[in-house]
């Protein structure tokens, strides 16, 4: 009965210490500051960071306005092989994320959390395949590249479906 | 006596409902892998499905937790058949931290097993009735 209690009391341990490593195990990357026209350079300079290692696709997320002010329309989102980088990645309401399969892996991009994917409004896997499946946070598949436009405020937390230990957090303002 | 009689049977019930509510975790978890693979092959660490093929594994796994399933329900060597799912379940756990909110209820299951794994060597003695000298 003791050796029973040791063991017990073993692997609370082990489970306690688990929850104390959660946080830096969890840590992600730096937040990638993106946000709306006002700050147009600093969004600039920041997309030409994360786009440089790609093919020229500055022009492809961004477009200028009226007043020749250069707009951040889409932002993207690499997936590695060691996951999505940045991890974090705060936009604007109305704005875009592409996320681009840079890694030697599948992705598949959802809303958390796995599997349901029902975190984002009106998202869920069982939307794929249908007419309601267009508009959800859900690549509903393998892809190279996929885009969603978020229009709706929140912390947005996802993943890659076929590896649900990869995931990172779209900060929509 | 009474008391002590009434205390191994409520001793013995809780025992085979844990058992029980253990087993169904893991042989749910082999059905929902064979009828959805996919979701499920997403919880195996990447350094795995590297090597071996994510429906090998999910095979793999899937009979795996259908035997540990019924080694729980069977009764037999409890105690080590829930030392296995705690390894299991806190294997599951360590290895998707990115999904924690999710797999928090894993953890607690580990516990529960814990538990099952020191109630295990004793309900043996417990069905068997202790010979009088």
């Amino acid at each position: 009965m003791k050796k029973g209690l040791i063991w017990g009391i073993v692997i609370l341990a082990l489970a306690l210490a688990l929850i104390w490593f959660l946080p830096s195990a969890t840590s992600n990357e730096p937040i990638s500051e993106q946000g709306t026209s006002e700050n147009v350079e600093e969004l600039v300079t920041e997309e030409s960071t994360i786009v440089g290692s790609m093919d020229d696709r500055e022009k492809e997320t961004s477009t200028v306005d009226t007043n020749n002010n250069m707009i951040i329309n889409e932002v993207v989102v690499q997936y590695t092989d060691s996951g999505f980088v940045p991890a974090e990645t705060r936009i604007a309401i109305g704005q875009t994320i592409r996320f681009v399969n840079a890694s030697s892996r599948d992705m598949w991009p959802a809303s958390a959390f796995h599997p349901t994917h029902t975190a984002y409004p009106g998202s869920g896997i069982e939307k794929c395949g249908t007419s309601a499946g267009v508009d959800i946070f859900d690549a509903c598949g393998a892809r190279d590249s996929y885009s969603f436009t978020f229009s709706d405020v929140g912390n947005w937390k996802y993943h890659n479906h076929l590896s649900a230990n990869h995931g990172g957090t779209i900060l929509v303002e | 006596m009474e008391a002590l009689s009434l205390l191994n049977n409520r001793v013995l019930l809780a025992t085979r409902i844990l058992r029980v509510g253990l087993a169904f975790s893991f042989l749910y978890a082999a059905y929902a892998s064979f009828v959805d693979p996919t979701s499920w092959a997403a919880f195996f660490p990447s350094w795995i499905t590297d090597s071996v093929s994510t429906k090998t594994l999910l095979w793999v796994s899937g009979v795996g937790e259908l035997v540990l399933g019924a080694w729980l329900l069977s009764g037999w060597r409890v105690t080590i058949a829930s030392l296995v799912a705690v390894v299991g379940l806190l294997g599951i756990v360590a290895g998707n931290m990115g999904q924690f909110v999710i797999l928090f209820r894993d953890l607690s299951l580990a516990i529960v097993a814990v538990a099952l794994a020191v109630l295990g060597t004793v309900e043996n003695s417990l069905v068997t009735p202790v010979e009088e000298e």
